[in-house]
């Protein structure tokens, strides 16, 4: 459904002393999702992993590379206006309370989409936000509410609440949990996969956390500076993975741990 | 934002401009005599019955020159700020969220407007067009946009920048809508803001202006005019000198006492 | 239970109880011992009070909430009833504190190698500029971090929050503090890097150091602490030896705390 190849991408960041300096974000990165289900990109902080979900929702224009949607090249720069695309493919930001206009309702932050790309009438759009709302469990109350009144989960919902309001094929998450506690986690993690299986749409989790990837997924693909290091199709057991850095990001999953000894002579280089 | 209101120096400013405002509105209506009318035996009286402030140095009661004044000197600011303002947020609008070469050009025009003071601006239009209404809100608002406009650009800016726009352009919104539904609503406190402050600067101007005898005609009972007028019985009647001093004295502090406030709520 | 294991007591909070200006409990009544070099967790969701109750060990209360009661007593003195500049000769000597967010917690104009050699100089005076550099990028190397001598040379946001992390707990450790306070302080970095950070720690308690960790997620709590104590609401609802309350908890908030964990020992 959608393949990238050779996606290379560079950012200027300025550097500790005001320089400006080269980021190689992704260096000849290929990867590709067809068939429903969930997949996962693991990689730590810097690893490129959410640049590569901005490229692969048309967020960001790679430098080089190509795209196919459905096997179809596309322009990248044209891709992300699209409202074809647009109507199929979503990408949910890490910040749930950022992504919301604090001056809108949350009727409709959830029903933009809607508006943007589908054509309904009045009552059947209120019906679909309505039928949204209680798919992500929340109460109806809080359509007439802002953001800043939410809690945390509450705005994770939403912020799936609006994702899936064109009933999109694919749906990237970045850091889908970031500042959740730990039940709130697991609940909405359970909650995004029953969605997926009722709506059959290909979900796309980036996370630092492979603990998480293994929870959602059976595909799940490592990155590490810029490039994908490792990619198992089909995870039944930890070893499956072979590459020293899928191992090292395994390791640090507190219940696996190694003892504290072995890890400890292992040597961990500085990302810097 | 107006519930977050709670200091003292808000409520004082808040009653004092309505008071303000009620003076503009109705200030005519109510004033005893005619401002421009000269009574001549009535010049060295102090405040009576029929002049409750006295009569100024041509012998025009003071009081209804006042209550007259204010339409001239609040009136008139009010109607350049929103000129102003108007601008501003046009030209903020435009050169922050298309950002680019727009942008530089745009700014770069900002900082050439920004390098000529008011007072050479006002003075090179008379030397055009006279000393008139029209010169005067002129010249008033091309000094001030500007300043107003970089300060919208930046806010412009700020939000452009936020989370919730990049989810917005996820959810297929056009640029149109985004400018409109998203950014502005979130720009509105800072353009509330500028036009209380921006009211109280305006007045000061204004009457500055007048004071130096470039805004206004000599004979309207606007309060800057007064002042002019009133410099040179400084020593004899000083009364006419802090009249309509205190009156825009205190008319600015109000506007600004607010916008401070609001700015203060709003965050 | 809590008298079986490490040996002398270095804390005791005794009823504490923090309320908010409206008179509302944010913690009731909590009770609770640390030890020499033992490691206590308090573990529970986001606003039941655990990182509170850290800030008031420490006297670092913001203004809308007080103590209405209580005793914490540390070296046989009331920390409740202490002026603040004894509080501050205590906190960074004898209890020292790990924050969040290790981002935000280093000035991030001065290069890292000169903010730990002040923090070391300062705390030994007989240390010199030279030595402090030296064992800074020991202290870096130990870490397992490659070319120590650039980190030292760098700003804080060029390094990643996990290494952060692990500098800011190497440097709270070299000021020899006899109780150290961690909160959360793995909350805002990469799972990858929540290990090594650990590990730091478990190092700290060889040392004799004791700790009270604070977190929402058992996984650490298994790795790091001997005791737990499980906080809702501001109230202790289940303590006991990690071991007991992980295999037997009774608290059903407990229960959903530890089947919250994601992946199984059967994966």
């Amino acid at each position: 459904m959608i393949k990238v190849n050779g996606i290379n991408k560079r950012y200027l960041k300025k550097d500790g002393r005001g320089n400006r300096v080269e980021i190689n974000a992704l260096k000849d990165v290929d990867y590709d999702l067809s068939a429903e289900g969930i997949y996962a990109i693991v990689g730590e902080s810097g690893s490129g992993k959410s640049t590569l979900a901005k490229v692969l929702t048309g967020v960001e224009v790679c430098d080089s590379g190509d795209l196919f949607w459905n096997d179809t090249r596309m322009v990248s720069a044209s891709f992300f206006n699209d409202k074809e695309i647009r109507r199929n493919v979503h990408l949910v930001l890490q910040n749930s309370k950022d992504a919301l206009n604090p001056k809108m309702s949350i009727y409709d932050c959830i029903a933009e989409p809607i508006r943007n790309l589908c054509k309904l009438d009045k009552s059947t759009e209120y019906q679909r936000v309505e039928s949204l709302i209680k798919m992500v469990e929340l109460d109806e109350k809080v359509l007439i509410k802002r953001a800043h009144e939410l809690s945390g989960g509450e705005l994770k919902r939403v912020n799936i609440a609006r994702a899936i309001a064109t009933n999109p094929q694919l749906i990237v998450f970045d850091e889908a949990t970031s500042g959740l506690d730990v039940i709130v986690k697991k609940k909405i993690l359970d909650l995004l996969k029953r969605i997926q299986e009722k709506n059959a749409c290909r979900m796309l989790f980036i996370t630092h956390d492979i603990e998480v990837a293994l929870y959602m997924s059976k595909d799940i693909a490592v990155m590490q500076k810029g490039k994908i290091v490792e990619r198992v199709q089909n995870v039944s057991c930890l070893s499956d993975f072979r590459v020293a850095y899928s191992k090292l990001l395994i390791d640090a999953m507190p219940v696996f741990g190694m003892s504290v000894t072995q890890v400890e002579s292992a040597t961990y280089k500085s990302v810097g | 934002m107006i519930g977050k209101i709670k200091s003292f120096e808000a409520y004082m400013g808040g009653i004092i401009a309505v008071m303000a405002v009620l003076v503009m509105l109705f200030g005519p209506a109510v004033s005893p005599n005619d401002p421009m009318e000269i009574h001549f035996a009535s010049e060295a009286l102090g405040p009576s019955h029929e002049f409750p402030l006295g009569v100024d140095n041509l012998g025009r009661c003071e009081l209804s020159r006042i209550l007259h004044g204010a339409r001239y000197t609040i009136g008139v600011a009010v109607i350049a700020l929103t000129i102003t303002i108007f601008i501003a947020v046009l030209y903020g609008f435009v050169s922050g969220y298309f950002g680019g070469g727009v942008d530089l050009l745009m700014t770069g025009l900002c900082d050439i407007a920004m390098a000529f003071p008011p007072l050479v601006i006002i003075f090179s239009l008379i030397g055009i067009f006279d000393v008139c209404l029209g010169t005067l809100l002129f010249s008033v608002v091309i000094a001030s946009w500007p300043w107003n406009a970089k300060i919208i650009r930046s806010q412009v800016l700020i939000q452009k920048n936020r989370d919730y726009i990049m989810a917005a352009r996820i959810c297929g919104t056009s640029h149109l809508k985004i400018i409109t539904k998203h950014i502005f609503p979130n720009v509105l406190n800072t353009i509330i803001v500028m036009y209380f402050t921006g009211v109280s600067g305006m007045i000061l101007m204004i009457s500055g202006f007048s004071y130096l005898g470039i805004g206004f005609d000599h004979d309207l009972p606007e309060w800057g005019v007064m002042l002019c007028e009133a410099k040179a019985y400084i020593y004899t009647r000083p009364e006419l000198l802090l009249i309509p001093g205190a009156c825009i004295f205190l008319t600015s502090i109000a506007f600004n006492l607010i916008g401070e406030s609001l700015r203060d709520g709003s965050k | 239970m809590e008298v079986n294991r490490v040996d002398k007591k270095i804390m005791e909070v005794k009823q504490l109880s923090v309320k908010m200006k409206d008179e509302r409990f944010l913690i009731k009544n909590l009770n609770f011992n640390l030890y020499k070099g033992g490691v206590t967790a308090i573990i529970g969701l986001s606003g039941c009070g655990k990182s509170l109750t850290c800030k008031s060990i420490l006297g670092l209360l913001d203004k809308n909430c007080f103590v209405s009661k209580g005793e914490i007593i540390y070296k046989q003195k009331n920390l409740m009833a202490i002026s603040n500049k004894e509080m501050s000769k205590i906190r960074g000597n004898d209890i020292g504190i790990i924050m969040q967010n290790p981002m935000t917690a280093f000035d991030p104009l001065t290069k890292i190698g000169r903010q730990m050699s002040e923090t070391l100089m300062a705390h030994n005076k007989k240390m010199n500029k030279k030595q402090a550099i030296r064992v800074s990028i020991e202290m870096i190397r130990k870490m397992k971090v490659e070319n120590p001598e650039a980190v030292v040379n760098s700003y804080p946001f060029s390094l990643s929050g996990g290494m952060l992390q692990r500098i800011m707990i190497a440097l709270t450790i070299l000021l020899e503090p006899e109780l150290i306070i961690a909160d959360e302080i793995t909350t805002a970095i990469d799972a990858s890097s929540r290990k090594m950070v650990l590990n730091e720690l478990h190092k700290m308690k060889r040392n004799g150091i004791s700790l009270l960790y604070i977190t929402h997620s058992f996984d650490e709590v298994v790795h790091i602490a001997d005791y737990v104590l499980v906080m809702k609401e501001g109230v202790i609802v289940e303590r006991g030896d990690v071991d007991d309350v992980m295999t037997r908890p009774k608290h059903v908030y407990t229960k959903a705390l530890i089947d919250s964990k994601l992946i199984g020992q059967d994966f």
